[in-house]
């Protein structure tokens, strides 16, 4: 009698849907937390539009970034005159 | 007008402040800052620019980087790792002034013999000083190779060590004479072709166009061995070193 | 070879002319004059040759096309300019013309046949690699965002949890009292049904007694009718009785 009793009372208890465990681990993410604070960490909405300053940056803005190829003109034409100043200066204003 | 130049004008290092005896400021000085400026601009514009996805200028860049990194780690391991910075920096030092050295009217740091070999000699310094730190006295087993005959002892530690102390000549000297006779080539070549076209007759001046096409492959042969110069460098330093920590 | 090197050769003849100019020691003008005969030849003597494509005026369009500015004056004046500048730099012997001008016109042809061979070559694995990173992080981005819709998912389905369980417990609570109720009509019911027993047992007893009492006082009666029969006082008086009775009876006929 006692038995069956117990067993009523067991039985009339609901099942167990619901543990801390099915939310911080399961299929996808090891620690639901881990990953909420990183969100929350991160900015949002679109990155701002980095208005160049520098001289630099306008350059890199204008030619690196949209893989021109003017830099390496750029590049030659500088060492060009640089080096053709050096040899001027040095030696060719010497010959005539 | 047509008087020629000494082909080996291009390398005379010229003083800027002649009046000072004390402070030297010369071409090579230039030269070496330029060199300076561009390694750091180039490698500015990689890290500083915060983007993930590079440009394509960026990923010349990572292609050296990568490459020498693969470089170190297939000669050194995961040991050599940091000797990395030093063996990257070199590297772009070295392709940077080779390849700026190839525009026409520049100065070749690498040519300079005096450069090269003081380099490589401060290299080896180092490295040895880095396999007696390591090693103590066992250093000198580098030496002596394993397994030979004991009267043959003393001719063999000769050997080696003469081998091993010429390293430090060779490898400037390697880089110095190549990149010396890269630029006396050209220089003379094109002063040959200059010689004909400047002649005051017609045919004499379509002729010079006629070594046009092997200069060009000279010139881009220089070009091809201004980089190759440049890893050749690198990695016999990384060798050396290798030498230096693992004792063959 | 020919076709790349073609747009070359005319500056080379140029520079053989500004050299010649100089040694000659002729005037800005009359160089100019001279060098823009040249030029014209050259482009005809160049177009001229078999394999060239179109001919010599669109050459000379594409060209032209190639110089900057909007207008045709403007194009003109800045090749006059240009070529102006030119030999004054080198009449002037600011530019000195020396085996290291062969070296830099070699120079520029490499660079124009590196451009157009190695920079494509060059382009095309730089995207090629820049893409594959760009696809791996999108990818990588595509993905993570997949797995945390999964996650979000499954974590919404806890989310009715707790009126779940409440409904799951008001249920279980009921189901307790309805079967409480039952248990206590069952046991009313029970009670009814013994008591009725009890009850029916005690009916039936009492009618048991009652007529166990009944038997026994007919029997008594009877015994103690027999009784009075025996004795003669009242077999008397029941015989006077019958004989009145039946004198009465006679008296009516």
């Amino acid at each position: 009698m006692s038995t069956q009793f117990t067993r009523k009372i067991s039985s009339l208890i609901p099942p167990k849907i619901a543990s801390p465990s099915s939310v911080s681990t399961g299929k996808g993410m090891g620690n639901m937390t881990r990953v909420i604070n990183f969100y929350q960490n991160l900015p949002r909405g679109k990155a701002p539009a980095v208005v160049p300053k520098t001289f630099s940056e306008k350059y890199y803005q204008k030619y690196i970034a949209t893989n021109s190829s003017k830099p390496l003109v750029h590049f030659i034409l500088f060492f060009l005159t640089t080096g053709y100043s050096l040899d001027y200066y040095f030696h060719l204003r010497h010959e005539h | 007008m047509l008087f020629m130049n000494s082909p080996l004008e291009q390398f005379e290092i010229n003083n800027f402040v002649n009046n000072l005896s004390f402070l030297k400021f010369t071409t090579f000085s230039l030269y070496c800052m330029l060199v300076l400026g561009v390694y750091y601009m180039f490698n500015m514009y990689v890290f500083k620019s915060g983007k993930l996805i590079s440009t394509n200028y960026n990923m010349f860049i990572e292609a050296l980087y990568s490459t020498m990194l693969n470089m170190v780690k297939s000669q050194m391991g995961n040991k050599g790792n940091k000797y990395f910075p030093l063996m990257y920096s070199l590297f772009m030092f070295m392709l940077f002034s080779n390849l700026i050295s190839m525009i026409p009217y520049n100065f070749a740091i690498n040519a300079q013999l005096m450069f090269t070999i003081s380099l490589s000699m401060t290299i080896w310094m180092g490295l040895t000083m880095l396999g007696l730190i390591k090693h103590k006295f066992e250093y000198f087993g580098l030496f002596m190779p394993s397994g030979t005959s004991l009267p043959l002892v003393p001719f063999l530690v000769m050997i080696e060590m003469i081998s091993n102390i010429a390293r430090s000549i060779s490898l400037g000297l390697r880089l110095g004479a190549n990149m010396l006779s890269g630029h006396l080539l050209l220089t003379i070549l094109c002063g040959l072709m200059f010689d004909f076209i400047m002649s005051s007759s017609f045919i004499i001046a379509i002729l010079g166009f006629i070594p046009l096409i092997m200069i060009l492959g000279i010139v881009s042969l220089e070009f091809a061995m201004a980089a190759k110069q440049a890893y050749v460098f690198c990695v016999l330093t990384c060798s050396y070193i290798k030498d230096a920590i693992y004792l063959h | 070879m020919l076709k790349v090197l073609r747009p070359v050769r005319p500056a080379f003849g140029n520079l053989g002319l500004y050299g010649s100019a100089n040694a000659l020691k002729i005037s800005g003008v009359a160089a100019t004059a001279k060098l823009q005969t040249g030029l014209s030849l050259r482009a005809a003597y160049s177009t001229g040759s078999p394999n060239s494509s179109g001919s010599p005026k669109a050459v000379a369009d594409s060209l032209i096309a190639k110089l900057p500015g909007n207008t045709p004056l403007s194009k003109s004046g800045l090749l006059a300019t240009g070529i102006g500048a030119a030999s004054y730099v080198i009449g002037n012997s600011l530019y000195v013309v020396n085996a290291e001008t062969c070296l830099l016109g070699v120079f520029a042809v490499l660079m124009y046949i590196a451009s157009r061979t190695v920079a494509p070559l060059y382009k095309d694995w730089a995207e090629g690699h820049i893409n594959h990173i760009s696809k791996t992080l999108n990818d990588a981005r595509a993905d993570h965002v997949e797995a945390v819709k999964t996650r979000v998912d499954e974590v919404k389905k806890q989310s009715i949890v707790v009126p779940v369980t409440k409904s799951l417990f008001a249920l279980s609570k009921e189901t307790i009292q309805l079967e409480s109720e039952a248990f206590k009509r069952a046991q009313e019911v029970e009670i009814a049904a013994k008591a009725k027993e009890v009850l029916d047992s005690w009916v039936r007893y009492e009618a048991s007694v009652r007529q166990r009492e009944q038997a026994d006082l007919a029997k008594s009666v009877i015994a103690e009718v027999e009784q009075a029969l025996k004795d003669k006082s009242t077999q008397d008086k029941i015989l006077s009785q019958a004989i009145a009775q039946s004198e009465q009876v006679f008296k009516k006929v």
